[in-house]
């Protein structure tokens, strides 16, 4: 097609979905006389090109338009929800003449004479009341003024879409190349070649950053028509929509965002048709007479989250259930959410005219499926319902963490990496416990539940029944929620390439996607949100495990909870875990000097160390290890914070028989028998005492 | 001269299959597969090709569900389809492209299991033995239903 015709036609496009969204803003802000001038503008310059293209006859249906514009913006008309119609259809007319333009470059065979008289009609009448619109739009983002056209051209070019997609597949097979390099320079010697693949690094993930953005458009663009879309099915519907919008600046490969262009088009229809009640209904059922709408975007996990949610009727899970059974299907057992999304399970029986009979719900599943993602639904009976969409990122990149289990090799993304544990075995005795039949570790003095990947993969059922192997584990936080992951080992981070997994495998929500390592082999990336609510660490019945979890700190602050170290090769000692505030692990590189003193900076402060093995008298050798970060009790001393070092801790341990006071030994309130073994019991405020601390004499915390 | 078209065969223990030569994209041999854990057997594992992951579905799982299980060693042959992007089908071997011609073939028997029937489109009989040929769409189609049908039953 001749380049100034399919300019024209790009144009024209662009301009009609602009005017149409301002449209729609007018019919909320009937006032705003920017809105009707931009509005004029663009359909003024589409009048001049139909004009300089010789489609004369549809400058005078833009024309019409125009004047129709001219005469609300000098007020001598209203505006009314008939203005809005016959502008809309306006929109509509040009959308298909630039349609007809595109296939045989002629302005079609349409009549438009009905349309032109109307308009015309309309600006001829007395001025009308205003009546009340049927749907309305509002957007939570926060610039929403369009552009005056000057400005739009001098800040983008057109690129033809097959130049850049070209381009972005040269520079995914650097990204990998520049991949093997790192792996293979990092254990160089040769510092200039070292030095050189770092500068290829560093420009390599700029030049993907800035390439990717080219292919990536905001999730606005799809959502743009929407505000008109509720408003025609609300109308045809009768119902009252308000629709909302968040997030749509969350950008996604604008592949994807044309396929799902078709699917999130057709839930709202839906949402709207079937989910919200009529006014009447709603109001007798307490409800706002409007229904409203929310979408929103975000990115997790190395992929877009879609949700649309209503606050309608909501979906009715029996009647799924029961035309489950009667359809005669196994789907007896199968959870109903899951349901709605087959072939043929609307629970409507006449064929609605909005959006068919349950024709589109396994559709749209299946063409989410088909780009990698997944489709999930929650509903309420009265509430409404939500939908959430999952797609990938494709060609993004994350950072990630590779991690082994059961020799297979996963990429964990780093938005939800706290730090990695690694336990020797007698740690792991230590630290590993179950509760309720479920693996927990404690990591400094907080519990946390334990998922073995291994056995979550199914790759080894046995995994976590040795609890007392070396192990290591990879510390999560989902929103609040910590957890651990235990793999066989964890190897480096890398910036990975997300590819999506393909029709087939869509569906299987352990993970996010695949990538393709340095070394050309292919790795699955694993969804961690997935996996723990999978495991039930985060979801609903977690917040029974996390009830129990959250009690556990107090079960810890039980007075008879002792804190067992030892200073000495032989022997140990304890302090009552009532009277400690925490327990940390420091790097021997964070102790200074303050005077004649060592301390730490701990929290804002200054915290004095005392070596509890320095200052009790105590028989035997103590235990060297020069190297070795110092365990810490730290100890409030009425106002002070003071950390008492210890060699080694051992374990909190309850101890169930009394206490054998002695007064022989300073520092030391008695001894017991703990993990049988005796124990003497140290009293943290004598310690202090005896370390004779430049801050003064305090009284103790037992008086 | 009568109708014919040109099948790429390959086999799966000593059985020979064929589909359409139009359908195979290429033929790639000892590539290194990566386990999808949780997934189907079905699902022979992901591969790298040029730089995008492609999904090999084990014919021997598909076809007879796991009856030819005794093959020794690993399948090793893969072909990519050239209408379903990013799937390639996973064999014990490729063979040669053959000429049928249509008056050797005919529908499959009904000493064939009901299972396997629905996936040939005919049986051709050649100088050197017997071809089955596949239908690939529905070979496509039932390992989708494969590993919807699995996933149904333990995803949520």
């Amino acid at each position: 097609m001749d380049e100034v015709i399919q300019e024209f036609v790009v144009e024209a496009n662009e301009g009609v979905d602009q005017i149409e969204r301002e449209l729609v803003r007018l019919e909320r802000t009937p006032d705003d006389i920017s809105v009707i001038e931009s509005i004029s503008r663009t359909l003024h310059s589409i009048q001049g090109g139909c004009g300089l293209l010789g489609f004369g006859t549809r400058e005078a249906l833009a024309h019409a338009g125009e004047s129709l514009l001219g005469a609300l913006r000098d007020h001598e008309i209203e505006f009314s929800p008939q203005i809005s119609n016959a502008l809309l259809c306006l929109v509509d007319a040009i959308r298909q003449i630039m349609a007809c333009v595109e296939s045989d470059e002629t302005d079609g065979e349409a009549e438009y004479s009905e349309l032109i008289q109307s308009l015309v009609g309309l600006r001829e009448a007395a001025p009308e009341a205003s009546g009340e619109a049927p749907g309305e739009a509002t957007s939570t983002d926060p610039d929403t003024q369009p552009l005056a056209p000057s400005e739009l051209v001098s800040r983008n070019i057109r690129v033809n879409v097959e130049l850049l997609e070209g381009l972005m597949n040269v520079v995914g097979e650097l990204v990998l190349a520049r991949n093997q390099l790192l792996q293979r320079t990092g254990r160089s010697e040769d510092r200039p070649l070292v030095a050189t693949a770092q500068r290829i690094d560093a420009i390599t993930s700029e030049l993907q950053e800035r390439v990717m953005k080219t292919r990536m458009q905001p999730i606005e663009s799809v959502w743009a028509r929407f505000p008109r879309v509720c408003r025609d099915v609300a109308e045809q519907c009768g119902k009252r929509v308000r629709i909302e919008m968040s997030g749509g600046d969350t950008e996604m490969d604008r592949t994807l965002l044309e396929a799902i262009r078709d699917p999130l088009t057709h839930l709202l229809r839906n949402a709207i048709d079937h989910g919200i009640e009529t006014p009447a209904e709603r109001t007798a059922a307490g409800k706002p007479a409007a229904g409203r709408i929310t979408l929103l975007a975000f990115h997790e996990s190395g992929q877009v989250n879609i949700e649309l949610r209503d606050d309608g009727a909501g979906i009715d899970l029996d009647a799924v259930r029961q035309r489950a059974a009667a359809l005669g299907r196994e789907f007896a057992e199968e959870d109903p959410t899951r349901l709605v999304f087959e072939p043929g399970f609307s629970t409507r029986d006449q064929v609605s005219r909005m959006s068919g009979r349950g024709v589109g719900m396994d559709v749209v599943r299946t063409n989410i499926e088909k780009l990698g993602g997944s489709v999930d639904l929650q509903t309420g009976r009265g509430e409404g319902t939500a939908i959430r969409l999952r797609i990938p990122l494709t060609l993004a990149t994350i950072p990630t963490l590779l991690v082994e289990a059961a020799s297979e090799c996963f990429a964990i993304p780093q938005l939800h990496l706290r730090e990695t544990v690694r336990l020797n075995s007698r740690d792991a005795r230590a630290s590993i416990h179950r509760m309720a039949g479920e693996p927990m570790f404690r990591l400094r003095g907080q519990i946390l539940p334990l998922i073995y990947l291994s056995a979550a993969l199914e790759l080894d059922a046995d995994a976590d029944a040795s609890d007392d192997a070396r192990i290591t584990i990879v510390v999560l936080q989902i929103d609040e929620r910590r957890f651990g992951l235990a793999v066989d080992s964890v190897g480096d981070t890398q910036e990975i390439v997300v590819k999506p997994l393909g029709k087939l495998l869509g569906g299987l929500r352990a993970y996010a996607g695949a990538t393709i390592m340095g070394d050309g082999r292919v790795a699955l990336i694993l969804d961690v949100v997935a996996l723990a609510q999978r495991a039930g660490v985060v979801s609903e019945h977690a917040n029974e495990m996390h009830s129990m979890m959250d009690a556990a700190p107090e079960w810890e602050l039980r007075s008879d909870q002792l804190v067992v170290f030892r200073v000495r090769e032989q022997g140990q000692l304890a302090i009552p875990l009532a009277q400690i505030t925490r327990l940390e692990r420091i790097a021997l590189d964070r102790v200074e000097r303050a005077g004649n003193h060592r301390v730490i900076q701990y929290r804002d402060g200054l915290v004095p160390l005392v070596w509890i093995g320095e200052v009790l008298d105590l028989k035997g050798a103590p235990i060297a290890d020069a190297d070795a970060p110092l365990d810490v009790i730290i100890y409030t001393h009425g106002e002070q914070i003071v950390g008492l070092v210890v060699a080694e801790i051992l374990d909190i341990i309850e101890n169930t028989r009394g206490l054998e006071a002695r007064e022989d030994q300073p520092g030391i309130l008695g001894s017991t028998v703990l993990g049988r073994r005796v124990t003497d019991v140290v009293d943290p405020a004598a310690v202090v005492r005896l370390a004779a601390l430049p801050f003064g004499e305090v009284e103790s915390a037992n008086g | 001269m009568a109708e014919g078209r040109q099948l790429c065969t390959f086999y799966l223990g000593s059985e020979c299959f064929g589909i359409d030569v139009t359908e195979v994209q290429e033929v790639l041999r000892n590539r290194e597969l990566t386990a999808v854990p949780l997934a189907p057997a079905v699902i022979g594992g992901l591969i790298n090709i040029r730089g995008d992951i492609g999904i090999a579905v084990d014919m021997g799982e598909l076809i007879e569900g796991g009856a030819r299980a005794d093959a020794e060693g690993r399948r090793s042959t893969l072909l990519t389809l050239a209408r379903h992007d990013g799937i390639g089908l996973l064999v014990d071997d490729s063979g040669d492209v053959v000429e049928v011609r249509d008056e050797d073939c005919q529908a499959p028997p009904e000493t064939l299991g009901a299972v396997l029937r629905e996936l040939l489109s005919s049986v051709c009989k050649l100088e050197s033995g017997l071809v089955l040929a596949l239908d690939t769409a529905r070979l496509v189609a039932r390992a989708e239903e494969s590993v919807a049908a699995h996933f149904s039953a333990f995803e949520r």
